[in-house]
C-alpha cells in the first residue's frame, strides 16, 4: 500500500460528501464491496432449463436509489419532516427490516430450487424472502408483514416477482420515502449473461403515490464470495445516540 | 507521481464510498463540523455488529484517564478491506481521526463516544479506514 494511498481515500472521501451536498449524482457504475468486475460468460441454466439465478450478488454503489417517486401531498409531507431529522427514525437503524424493494449495500445470495426461490440479506438484520414458483396465490386475509408475501413466475426467462401483503413502517430509502400497507411490488429479474442480475422494479401504492414508478438495479456476480454474519441487534448502541438536527 | 495519485483516488473511491454505508444515518448521529483527532493507546477492539469500535485509553497533561469509544464500520465491510480484529493490539499508541458525537453524552460503558474515520499507528500504518459519513445522505443524493 502505497503512502498516497491513505491520502487518496481522504479526497475520495471529501468529494464523495461534497458531491452529496452539491447534489451529484452518485457514480452510476462500480461495486460496493471490493471493487470486482463482472465475470463474463453465458447465462447459467437449471437442469430444467430456467435461468439459474443461484449466486452471491453485490448491489453495487447505486443500490439506494430508487429515482422520484411520485408522492401524494401527506406522503411528500411525511418524507419532507423525515429529512429534515437526517433520517434519525429511520426503522432500519433500531435494526428492524428494511422491507422490500429496499435492500442493504452488502451482497445478497440468491438459492434456487424448482419450486422456490430464496434471497439472503447478508445486511440489515440477515432478512430473507421466499419466492414461492409453485404456482401458489397470496394468502387471504394477511396480516401486515415487514418483508411481504411474494408469489414467482416465469416469463420467458425472466423471473417475475408480486409482492403484497406489508406493513407500512418500513421506508424505501434511508431518507425516509413512505409507504402504505397497499404497497405492491413487481420485480422483474433477468441475468442476461454469467456475471449481471437485472432487476426492473415497478411501485404501487394508492394511498401514497400519485402514480405507479418504476426504476431499475442491477447486481454483479461475486463468484468467489460468501456472505457475511452481521449481526445488528449485538451492539447497537447508535439507537441511544440518534438526535438528528 | 500524480498520475498515479489520481488512479489510486478513483480507485478507492469505488472501494470505499460504498462500504462506508451504515445502517443509521451518520448526520443524526455525528457531525462532520467537529473534526477531532485523537492520540492515545489501544484499550480494546469490540468486534461487533452493526459497527465495530475502537476503544482507547487517553492521558490528560494531569494523568487523568478518559476512555473513548469510535464507532468503525460494520465488521463485515472492515474484514473485506483486509482488517480484522487483530489489527490493532492493546497497548498499542494510536491517533484516531474523526468526528464527535452530536450529543456529546457518553455510550452506556461511561466512554466518549465519536465516530472513527481512520486510525494511524506509530510507524504510520493507516488501520480501520472508512467511517458511517459515508452515508450522509439527507440532501441531494436522491432518495
Amino acid at each position: 500500500m502505497s503512502r498516497a494511498f491513505p491520502i487518496a481515500i481522504f479526497v475520495c472521501l471529501a468529494l464523495a460528501f461534497a458531491g452529496a451536498l452539491s447534489g451529484q449524482a452518485p457514480p452510476p457504475t462500480g461495486t460496493s464491496m471490493g471493487n470486482e468486475k463482472a465475470p463474463t460468460g453465458p447465462t447459467p441454466r437449471t437442469p430444467e432449463g430456467k435461468v439459474d439465478f443461484s449466486g452471491v450478488w453485490d448491489p453495487g454503489s447505486a443500490f439506494f436509489n430508487i429515482g422520484q417517486v411520485p408522492l401524494q401531498p401527506w406522503a411528500a409531507e411525511l418524507y419532507a419532516q423525515r429529512r429534515a431529522n437526517l433520517g434519525k427514525d429511520d426503522p432500519e437503524a433500531q435494526c428492524l427490516p428494511a422491507g422490500v424493494p429496499r435492500i442493504s449495500p452488502f451482497p445478497q445470495k440468491f438459492v434456487q430450487t424448482p419450486t422456490l426461490i430464496v434471497i439472503l440479506d447478508e445486511g440489515n438484520v440477515h432478512s430473507y424472502r421466499q419466492l414461492f414458483l409453485d404456482g401458489r396465490g397470496h394468502p387471504k386475509n394477511m396480516d401486515p408483514l415487514w418483508m411481504g408475501d411474494s408469489i414467482a413466475k416465469w416469463d420467458g426467462d425472466t423471473l417475475v416477482v408480486d409482492t403484497t401483503g406489508f406493513n407500512d413502517k418500513t421506508w424505501l430509502t434511508g431518507q425516509g420515502v413512505p409507504h402504505s400497507e397497499e404497497l405492491h411490488v413487481i420485480e422483474r429479474y433477468r441475468r442476461p449473461d454469467f456475471g449481471h442480475l437485472d432487476v426492473e422494479i415497478t411501485l404501487e401504492d394508492p394511498k401514497a403515490f400519485t402514480k405507479p414508478h418504476t426504476f431499475k438495479r442491477g447486481f454483479i456476480l461475486l463468484p468467489n464470495w460468501e456472505i457475511h454474519e452481521y449481526v445488528c441487534n449485538e451492539f447497537n448502541v447508535d439507537k441511544d445516540h440518534l438526535v438528528g438536527k | 507521481m500524480f498520475r498515479s495519485f489520481a488512479g489510486i483516488a478513483l480507485f478507492s473511491m469505488f472501494l470505499f464510498a460504498v462500504p462506508a454505508v451504515a445502517h443509521h444515518s451518520f448526520a443524526a448521529e455525528y457531525d462532520q463540523n467537529k473534526p477531532i483527532t485523537v492520540k492515545g493507546t489501544v484499550n480494546r477492539v469490540a468486534w461487533v455488529n452493526p459497527h465495530a469500535y475502537l476503544y482507547i485509553d487517553v492521558k490528560d497533561d494531569a494523568g487523568k484517564l478518559t476512555v473513548w469509544a469510535f464507532e468503525l464500520l460494520s465488521p463485515n465491510a472492515l474484514a473485506r478491506q483486509g482488517w480484522d480484529s487483530k489489527s490493532l493490539k492493546p497497548g498499542q499508541a494510536v491517533t484516531v481521526d474523526g468526528y464527535m458525537a452530536k450529543d456529546g453524552k457518553p455510550l452506556a460503558d461511561g466512554s466518549q463516544h465519536a465516530n472513527s474515520r481512520m486510525v494511524t499507528t506509530e510507524d504510520g500504518k493507516k488501520v480501520y479506514i472508512g467511517s458511517s459519513l459515508g452515508d450522509t445522505t439527507p440532501v441531494g443524493r436522491g432518495q
